[in-house]
């Protein structure tokens, strides 16, 4: 009896031992360095692999070795989440090839893509955060799965000519804004000589940009103006919310989209409870889109609608950690280490 | 709006303390404090809960217009808002988690071979330590400074301030060398200087900084409380909540190697020269005071700026009361400063 209990122990304590956390991230986030800080705290052990680490590793694959098991696995951030920043267009010199480049980068991205999936897949783990699978979420099928599940979306319209965005206009008194359909845009160009930075920030349309467009022009995401008294960003981990208003009528500059920061007079940001019905229907969301966790943005409007933008699985969560005050570098490591029941 | 909202609730993060005297409201995320009278601090607590009409009848209706004045004001000054939804603003949590054993070192050298310096710097660094001040009072070759800020590289340690005195053997060129390649060390400060400047380096993430200082420091020094020194976060509110943060997971080192909660204290727990830091400051002794908070201490506990106010005096038990052994400069009773 005393054998066995001893010889349990030590079992006990070898697979503590033998079992890691792996965490992706990249070098610069210091979101992964607070929730290891709390891994290590609790005496756990940790592997992060940047996105530095990542792409060496990607060079050898060899799928007879096998794949190793962790505590828990992280998909914090991941190279797949900008893929198309990743793959660039090769260098085909020989005249032979020129006509036939675009087809050949097309077939170099789809096989980097095979290998990409490959080896973020290829760890294995009973506890996975963020899983890599469902990182990229479809902004359209989101809003319209929402809209299905009882949650308040935007009037929104994907449309390329200007016949249909005036009528678009015309059914929105408020007034429409223009969004990114996928990720946003961030970049340099010189101005008279002048580093700026240029992004495709949310932007409002109003009759005059209507008149100075094309007919035709590229397919285009336009949702109807909110009348916010403030938005919402709430940050969802494993069925749970920690919300935040973030007040940014007050101030002119932030009208329309928040991130134009103010650092003078920053927008007010409190810790924020949603309605229970908001809460359980946005949790019916992230479980079809087999999410444990994202930041949620929602729109509070004046009339009382609590309006659904998107979800972020890979958001900044710190920008709701500390002013709210919520820990969340310690759920988060708290979630991570948990025996999945 | 058509209809002005039945609800007004300061924001969260804007805090009401009271003193004995007279109240403020700490604003933690814009880092700013109002003062106001105590009755209306009473006022703002009982309106918790209220609404305005309701608010107005608790009082009698004696300040109806003081309190609509009030509420608008705070509205202009973005410290509190009108709603008809006060449920879904819940009050901030002041909950306080730290995952390091010691968050920040004081570090004093008079004599740099009065006890192992570079040791010490291990040490610290096994131990986690978030910042390191190294204040170092008489000169010592700049290849030893270097030596130990070296050691800090690969580790968990996030900043280094670094006090040196000033001498005309030091090369100013090393020093930017050093601040360069070990973005760590933030400032480096030359105390008892001739002249007072301040050299900025631009650098890609965080500028960097040279000090010259006329101000001397010297062993054992007591910092000094003022108004200006106050930190107004929510990190450090709700730390002071249940602990002194003037000495909260600090450990400092003097001049011959005793450990202590600050170097102006009189209490040593140990000496760098026989005992580890590690087994130091795991020990319920030493960690006494790191958990007793201004709330507990005679006087402090008037003081409306107790909850940010990092005064570092000993505080020792007197007639089974906590008090501070030194006069920090100001009277709550009075509401008055006299040490300017």
């Amino acid at each position: 009896m005393i054998v066995v209990l001893i010889l349990m122990k030590i079992h006990g304590t070898m697979s503590k031992i033998a079992k890691k956390h792996l965490i992706f991230s990249i070098e610069t986030d210091p979101s992964t360095d607070a929730v290891m800080d709390w891994l290590h705290f609790y005496d756990e052990l940790v592997e992060r692999k940047n996105t530095i680490d990542t792409a060496k590793e990607q060079n050898t694959i060899r799928l007879k070795q096998p794949t190793v098991n962790y505590a828990s696995i992280w998909y914090r951030k991941v190279l797949g989440v900008s893929k198309r920043e990743r793959i660039r267009s090769n260098d085909l010199s020989d005249p032979v090839f020129e006509i036939h480049r675009a087809s050949f980068n097309a077939t170099i991205k789809d096989e980097a893509l095979i290998i990409n999936d490959f080896y973020y897949t290829n760890f294995a783990s009973e506890k996975i955060l963020c899983d890599y699978y469902n990182i990229d979420v479809n902004k359209l099928t989101t809003l319209k799965l929402a809209s299905k599940l009882n949650i308040d979306i935007p009037d929104t319209i994907v449309c390329t000519s200007k016949e249909e965005l005036g009528l678009f206009i015309k059914n929105n008194p408020k007034g429409i804004i223009n969004k990114s359909i996928d990720n946003h845009l961030f970049f340099d160009v010189a101005i008279q000589g002048e580093r700026q930075s240029m992004a495709n920030y949310t932007e409002e349309i109003n009759t005059e940009i209507l008149e100075s467009l094309p007919n035709e022009f590229r397919p285009s995401l336009f949702q109807e103006k909110l009348d916010k008294e403030y938005e919402i960003r709430s940050f969802y981990l494993d069925g749970s919310f920690y919300s935040m208003a973030i007040f940014s009528q007050n101030n002119e500059k932030t009208n329309v989209d928040f991130r134009r920061y103010d650092i003078e007079k920053p927008n007010r940001k409190v810790s924020y409870k949603l309605p229970k019905n908001v809460e359980a229907n946005l949790d019916k969301l992230m479980k079809r889109l087999q999410l444990n966790t994202g930041s949620i943005d929602i729109v509070k409007t004046i009339d009382g609608r609590f309006v659904f933008l998107e979800v972020n699985p890979a958001g900044q969560y710190g920008m709701t950690s500390y002013p709210c005050n919520y820990y969340l570098e310690k759920e988060i490591a708290e979630f991570l280490m948990k025996v999945r029941k | 709006m058509k209809n002005k909202p039945l609800y007004f609730l300061m924001y969260s993060n804007c805090i009401p303390v009271k003193g004995a005297k007279e109240s403020i409201i700490c604003d933690l995320q814009r880092n700013n404090v109002f003062e106001i009278p105590n009755l209306l601090f009473d006022i703002i607590e009982s309106n918790k809960g209220q609404s305005i009409e309701e608010l107005k009848r608790y009082h009698k209706n004696q300040y109806d217009e003081g309190i609509d004045s009030y509420f608008e004001v705070f509205e202009k000054e973005e410290i509190g808002f009108f709603t008809n939804h006060p449920e879904n603003f819940p009050e901030l949590t002041l909950d306080w988690h730290e995952p390091k054993k010691i968050q920040s070192a004081i570090i004093e050298v008079d004599h740099w071979d009065s006890y192992d310096v570079a040791d010490v710097f291990k040490q610290l660094l096994e131990l986690d330590c978030t910042a390191i001040q190294l204040r170092i009072l008489s000169y010592v070759k700049f290849n030893l400074i270097k030596e130990v800020i070296l050691l800090t590289q690969q580790s968990k340690l996030k900043n280094i301030e670094l006090f040196v005195p000033y001498n005309e053997n030091y090369k100013l060129e090393d020093f930017e060398n050093l601040i360069i390649s070990n973005p760590r060390v933030q400032p480096v400060i030359f105390h008892s200087a001739e002249k007072d400047e301040i050299l900025t380096y631009e650098r890609l993430v965080l500028d960097k900084s040279i000090l010259y200082t006329t101000q001397k420091v010297f062993e054992k020094q007591k910092d000094i409380v003022n108004f200006k020194n106050f930190i107004i976060t929510i990190r450090i509110f709700s730390e002071a909540q249940q602990h002194n943060i003037a000495v909260n997971k600090k450990v400092c080192i003097d001049t011959n190697g005793e450990l202590k909660n600050y170097v102006a204290h009189k209490k040593s727990y140990g000496n760098v020269k026989h005992n580890t830091i590690s087994d130091v400051v795991s020990t319920e002794t030493f960690q006494e005071k790191w958990h007793i908070s201004n709330d507990d201490i005679k006087k402090c506990r008037d003081c409306q700026f107790r909850y940010l106010c990092l005064h570092n005096s000993d505080v020792v038990k007197k007639d089974n009361e906590w008090i501070k052994v030194d006069d920090c400069g100001f009277n709550p009773y009075e509401n008055s400063w006299h040490n300017e």
